[in-house]
C-alpha cells in the first residue's frame, strides 16, 4: 500500500508542478513578447490610446468611438464587474507608458455584481481572460471564495489561453438595437432582482472591487482616473443601494488624480434607451458628444489637455 | 456525481483511505463502506430515486430465495413476477410515455381521440444497469448457476457498487457475487493497473468525447443547412464521441473497482477494428450483448432451431436492444439496422469467423483486405450511428442522410467552419493510435519497464492534457450513456 500511495502522490505532485511551471513559463513568455502589441492594434494610429474607457456593458453600448478622437478607446466588456474593471486598468497602465487617463464606469451595479466575479457561470472565462494580470489578492479572493471552480479554471489554463490572455484586452463599442424602454416595469423586475440580493447578502464581498479600485487609484498617482455613471432611464430602479453608492464616492473625494462624473440625470429621450440602463446605438450617437465635453471639461478643471 | 467531476475527486481518496486503512478488518465492514458510499455516490445525484433503487434490490433479493424454491412450479411462478416487477419498473419509468403516445396515434388512426395522462418524471440515472443487474441475478439462481445469497449487504453490493451503478458493465451475479463475499487484500499492481485505466478513460471521456461533442451538437441540430461532407463528418465524428464517451466511462468504472480489489467485466475491446459486425458486437457494450444472448437469445433458441427461428431471434434480440437504449422509434430502427447487418453473416455461417484473434495480430499494419473489412464495417456501423443519435425518430435520421446525397461534393471544407470542426479529427487520432497500439494486449497504457522515463512523462503529458480540456460549464458534462 505505502509504495503505491507514495507513487501515487509523487505522481499527483509532479502534474501540479509541471502545471504550474507550464503556466508560469506562459506568462513570462507571453508577456515578454506581447508588450504593447495589442494597444497598437486598436487604433489607426499605432501608437496607442491616452485616454482608456473601461468598465461594463454601460460604456460598450453608450460610447460609440469612431465619433470620439484618435486618442480614445472604448474597451468597455459587456458583463465585466469592477473587480475585472480594475485589473484590466492595471494591466493597461503596465503596458502603456503614453497612459493619461483612465475612464472607470462606477455606477450602483458596480457594488452589487460581486456574483459576476465568484460565481460558476462567469469566473472561469473571466478568470481565464484576466489570469495573467491579477495579483496576489485577487488570485486568494477567487480561491477563497469558490474554491472548485478556481482550481478547475487554474488547472485549464494552457499556454494558448494565457498568451491570448497577455495580447489581446477584451472590450469595445456594442452596437446596441434594441429598444426596449416601451415596458420598463417588465424588464426592471428581471434586472434588479438578482442586484438587490446581493447587496442585502454580501454587503462586505461587493465592495472588493471598489477596494481593489482605491488601491489602483492610490498606486498610481501620475495617472488620471475619471469616474463615470452613465445615462440611467428615469423607470431604473437599481438605486436602491445609493447611499452606500454615495459612501463610496465620498471615499475617492480625497485623491487628487480622480475625478467623478455622473451622467445620471442627462436628459435623453426614451428612443436613445435600449433598456433601463444602456443606451442603444442612437443614444451612443446622442450621447458620446455630451461624454467627450465632460471629459474635457473636467481634464481642463484638472489642468490637464486630454 | 460524475467521474469527471471534482467531487468524484475528492469522493475517490476518501473512500478508499477508509476502506484500506479503516475499514480493512472485516470482510462485513468493507462491504459495508462500499454500500454506503455507492448509495451515497447515487444520491448525490437524486437522493429522491434511492428508495426506488432500494425497493429493486430489496424485491430482486427475495425473489432469489423464491425463485430458489426446489418445486418448479413456484419457482417459475416467482421467476414471472420477478420479471414483471423489474420490467414494471422500467416500464413505468422508462417506456410508459412512449406506450401512451403511441397507443393515442393508433386510436387517432381509428379516429377515437384519446388524451393519455403523460408522465412528468425524469429517467431515474441508471435504471436500465441495475434492473438487469437485479434480473440476471434472479435468472441465475433459476437456472441453478448461482445460490441465494444469504447476506442482503453482499447483494446490495453486486447491484449498487458504485462504479458500475449508473452505466455498467452490467455485471453477472456469478462473477462479481465471489468477489463480493471474499475478503480483498491490497494489490499493488492491481491498483497501478486501476489508475492506468483511469488516466486512459478520463482522456478519451475528457479530451476525446467532449471536444467531439461541440462539433457533433452543432452539425447534428442543424443537419438541414449542412453539405453532404460535413454530414459525414458529423457521423463520424459521433461514432468516435460515444466510443470515447462509454468506452471512457467503462475504463473509469473498471479502473475504480481494482482500486477496491474487483475485477469487473470488460466492456468494449477495440469495436472499430471489427472486421464484420458479428465481431463488432463480440466488442462493443459486450456485458449488454451477452446479456443479451445468454437472457434472450439463447433462451429463445438461439440460431440451432432452424433458419426462420435464427433470423427471428436475432431480430428479437437486436430490437429488444435498441429499445433498451430508449423509448424511441429511432434506437429501434439502429437495433433493426444492426440486425440486418448480421443477418447475412448468421445465415452464411460467418458469424463466428473472428471470435478470438485480433485484427493483424502478429503484423504492425492490417492488410489490405483486413483494411478493407475495418474500413466497411466501421461505414456500416456509423450509418447506424445516425439514428442512434438524431433527436427526432426515424424522419430526421432519414432526413439526415437524404441531405448527405444532395450535396456531397459541394464545399467540402465547410465542417472546418464549425466551432471544433478544425481539430475534429486530431482528436479522432490519438484514439486510433492508442487503440492500435493496446489491440492485442488490453492491459492499458502498459508501457515496457524499461522505458520508465518516457513512461511517466507520458503519464504525465496526458494528465497535463486532461487538465486543458476541462471545460468551464458550470456541471461536469455528462455521459451519454447515463440516459440509458
Amino acid at each position: 500500500m505505502k509504495p503505491f500511495l507514495s507513487q501515487l502522490i509523487k505522481f499527483f505532485l509532479l502534474v501540479i508542478i509541471a502545471h504550474c511551471l507550464m503556466v508560469l513559463l506562459s506568462v513570462v513568455v507571453s508577456k515578454k513578447i506581447n508588450k504593447t502589441s495589442h494597444l497598437a492594434s486598436k487604433k489607426t494610429n499605432n501608437e496607442g490610446a491616452k485616454i482608456y474607457i473601461i468598465g461594463n456593458s454601460h460604456p460598450a453600448c453608450a460610447i460609440n468611438d469612431s465619433l470620439l478622437p484618435d486618442n480614445y478607446i472604448n474597451i468597455a466588456q459587456f458583463a465585466e464587474p469592477l473587480f475585472y474593471s480594475v485589473v484590466k486598468a492595471r494591466k493597461l497602465i503596465e503596458e502603456n507608458k503614453k497612459i493619461d487617463t483612465i475612464v472607470i464606469e462606477f455606477t450602483n451595479n458596480s457594488l452589487s455584481t460581486v456574483g459576476w466575479v465568484i460565481n460558476n457561470d462567469r469566473l472561469f472565462e473571466n478568470y481565464q481572460t484576466y489570469f495573467p494580470n491579477m495579483n496576489f489578492q485577487e488570485h486568494y479572493f477567487l480561491f477563497s471564495h469558490n474554491l472548485k471552480k478556481s482550481l478547475k479554471t487554474f488547472f485549464s489554463l494552457s499556454p494558448r489561453r494565457i498568451w491570448l490572455s497577455i495580447k489581446t484586452v477584451n472590450g469595445r463599442y456594442r452596437y446596441l438595437v434594441r429598444n426596449e424602454i416601451v415596458s420598463p416595469e417588465t424588464k426592471q423586475k428581471k434586472t434588479d432582482k438578482p442586484i438587490k440580493e446581493k447587496v442585502e447578502h454580501n454587503k462586505t464581498l461587493e465592495y472588493t472591487g471598489f477596494e481593489n479600485l482605491i488601491a489602483l487609484i492610490k498606486t498610481n498617482p501620475k495617472i488620471h482616473f475619471i469616474l463615470t455613471r452613465l445615462p440611467l432611464h428615469s423607470s431604473y430602479i437599481g438605486f436602491k443601494n445609493e447611499t452606500a453608492y454615495q459612501q463610496c464616492l465620498e471615499q475617492i473625494k480625497g485623491f487628487e488624480n480622480c475625478r467623478y462624473i455622473d451622467f445620471k440625470n442627462t436628459s435623453l429621450e426614451n428612443y436613445c434607451f435600449g433598456d433601463a440602463e444602456h443606451l442603444n446605438h442612437l443614444g451612443a450617437v446622442v450621447f458620446t458628444p455630451i461624454f467627450l465635453d465632460s471629459i474635457r471639461l473636467t481634464a481642463s478643471q484638472s489642468n490637464q489637455n486630454p | 456525481m460524475l467521474f469527471n467531476s471534482f467531487e468524484f475527486l475528492i469522493f475517490l481518496p476518501i473512500v478508499f483511505i477508509l476502506y484500506w486503512f479503516v475499514f480493512n478488518k472485516k470482510l462485513s465492514w468493507q462491504n459495508g463502506l462500499v454500500l454506503i458510499a455507492s448509495y451515497f455516490f447515487y444520491g448525490w445525484w437524486s437522493w429522491k430515486f434511492m428508495g426506488l433503487l432500494m425497493l429493486s434490490t430489496s424485491l430482486d433479493f427475495a425473489y432469489g430465495f423464491l425463485v430458489a424454491s426446489p418445486n418448479r412450479k413456484k419457482a417459475q411462478l416467482f421467476l414471472w413476477l420477478s420479471i414483471i416487477n423489474n420490467l414494471g419498473i422500467l416500464g413505468v419509468f422508462k417506456y410508459y410515455n412512449f406506450f401512451a403516445v403511441q397507443f393515442q396515434k393508433g386510436f387517432d388512426l381509428l379516429g377515437l381521440h384519446t388524451n393519455p395522462v403523460l408522465l412528468q418524471v425524469a429517467l431515474p440515472i441508471g435504471i436500465s444497469f441495475y434492473t438487469f443487474h437485479g434480473m440476471s441475478y434472479v435468472f441465475d439462481i433459476y437456472r441453478g448457476n448461482q445460490k441465494p445469497v444469504r447476506n442482503f449487504v453482499d447483494y446490495a453490493v453486486f447491484v449498487s457498487f458504485f462504479p458500475l451503478l449508473v452505466a455498467g458493465p452490467i455485471e453477472r451475479a456469478s462473477h462479481l457475487l465471489p468477489q463480493v463475499q471474499k475478503r480483498r487484500f491490497f494489490n499493488y499492481n492491481q491498483a497501478i493497473e486501476g489508475c492506468r485505466l483511469i488516466l486512459w478513460g478520463m482522456f478519451k471521456k475528457v479530451v476525446i468525447a467532449d471536444s467531439l461533442a461541440g462539433i457533433v451538437d452543432s452539425i447534428f441540430s442543424n443537419y438541414h443547412n449542412q453539405n453532404g461532407f460535413t454530414l459525414i463528418v458529423g457521423a463520424v465524428a459521433f461514432s468516435f464521441q460515444i466510443y470515447g464517451d462509454f468506452s471512457g466511462y467503462s475504463d473509469i468504472a473498471l479502473g475504480t473497482a481494482k482500486l477496491f480489489g474487483f475485477e469487473l467485466l470488460s466492456n468494449f475491446k477495440f469495436p472499430y477494428f471489427s472486421r464484420d459486425v458479428a465481431e463488432f458486437w463480440r466488442r462493443w457494450h459486450i456485458s449488454l450483448s451477452s446479456w443479451f444472448r445468454d437472457y434472450l437469445y439463447i433462451p429463445l433458441g438461439g440460431s440451432k432451431n432452424g433458419k426462420y427461428k435464427a433470423i427471428r431471434n436475432t431480430f428479437i434480440i437486436f430490437l429488444v436492444s435498441g429499445f433498451w437504449h430508449g423509448a424511441s422509434w429511432n434506437f429501434i430502427a439502429w437495433g433493426f439496422i444492426h440486425a440486418c447487418g448480421f443477418l447475412p453473416l448468421l445465415l452464411l455461417n460467418r458469424n463466428r469467423k473472428h471470435l478470438t484473434n485480433v485484427v493483424a495480430e502478429d503484423r504492425k499494419l492490417p492488410n489490405l483486405k483486413e483494411l478493407w473489412q475495418m474500413s466497411t464495417t466501421f461505414a456500416f456501423v456509423t450509418f447506424a450511428w445516425i439514428f442512434f443519435r438524431t433527436d427526432d425518430g426515424i424522419r430526421s435520421a432519414l432526413g439526415y442522410i437524404k441531405q448527405i446525397g444532395v450535396s456531397i461534393i459541394e464545399h467540402p471544407g465547410q465542417f472546418l467552419m464549425l466551432p471544433g470542426g478544425k481539430l475534429a479529427f486530431v482528436y479522432i487520432i490519438p484514439l486510433i493510435l492508442g487503440d492500435w497500439y493496446l489491440r492485442r494486449d488490453e492491459r492499458v497504457l502498459k508501457i515496457s519497464t524499461k522505458w520508465h522515463v518516457l513512461r511517466i512523462l507520458i503519464y504525465l503529458i496526458i494528465s497535463y492534457i486532461i487538465c486543458l480540456f476541462l471545460n468551464g460549464s458550470d456541471e461536469s458534462s455528462n455521459f451519454i450513456y447515463f440516459q440509458f
